[in-house]
């Protein structure tokens, strides 16, 4: 996945995107309790054994899930869904 | 996970027995004329490939500070308000050097199985994220000298690894 640190993007290797991962309450996956958020009450979605393509189509169909991604999966630029 | 496990238990690794202050520092000779000043002060060098991580990532804006009228950079977004922005922010690689190599400048006596403080690590190896964007490198650790490397007191496993949104 292609990741943009500074406006916080996410998209696929193919350059869709996916979600802007901007948690407000900036958590951390070690503040979440086996991936449970207590303060959303709402489990966030661990997308370590999915494909770019699942993730795009839960997203898709629930854009309101939260997601952790792990960063040596990534590729850091300046991606843009703008553009 | 696994120093949350030993610290529940109370074990300790050879490095967590270590006062820091105990240890002797290893300086970084960055460029040629540090090796060289080195040298001639009697110290050896033993030299590391420094190759660019490129998980590594900072960013950087450039203010007129709103008090003091003077330039400033800052890596904090919260720091927006405290001027003039003259250069949005922008990320980068952080270079320590522009060698392909880097230096530890160890004491003449240094002993196999000593342990050390290195005071600027060569490697570009991820401390952890801040919650900012920004990739942090591991700047300064316990390690031990084995006569022909450093061996870190490091874990990749330590370090924060990933984005929530």
């Amino acid at each position: 996945m292609k990741y943009n640190i500074i406006n916080k993007q996410l998209f696929t290797n193919d350059g869709r995107y996916i979600k802007t991962l901007n948690c407000p309450l900036e958590k951390q996956w070690n503040d979440l309790e086996e991936g449970f958020c207590k303060s959303c009450s709402k489990t966030v979605l661990n997308t370590s054994e999915l494909s770019d393509k699942m993730i795009l189509d839960e997203l898709t169909k629930n854009p309101e899930t939260c997601i952790k991604v792990n960063t040596n999966r990534l590729t850091f630029g300046n991606y843009d869904k703008e553009h | 996970m696994i120093k949350s496990i030993k610290n529940i238990f109370g074990l300790k690794s050879e490095f967590e027995r270590l006062q820091w202050n105990d240890l002797r520092v290893i300086r970084t000779a960055w460029t040629v004329e540090d090796m060289n000043e080195a040298i001639e002060m009697g110290f050896t060098l033993h030299f590391v490939d420094y190759v660019q991580n490129p998980k590594i990532h900072s960013k950087l804006m450039l203010l007129k500070d709103a008090v003091t009228g003077k330039f400033k950079t800052t890596s904090d977004f919260r720091m927006k308000n405290n001027g003039d922005v003259l250069v949005k922010f922008y990320h980068y690689y952080p270079l320590k050097t522009t060698l392909p190599f880097a230096a530890y400048i160890l004491p003449s006596d240094a002993q196999a199985g000593e342990y050390f403080v290195i005071s600027h690590v060569i490697e570009d190896l991820v401390e952890g994220h801040w919650n900012q964007g920004d990739v942090l490198p591991l700047v300064m650790c316990k390690a031990k000298w084995t006569g022909d490397k450093f061996i870190y007191d490091y874990d990749p496993k330590d370090t924060k690894k990933t984005f929530i949104g």
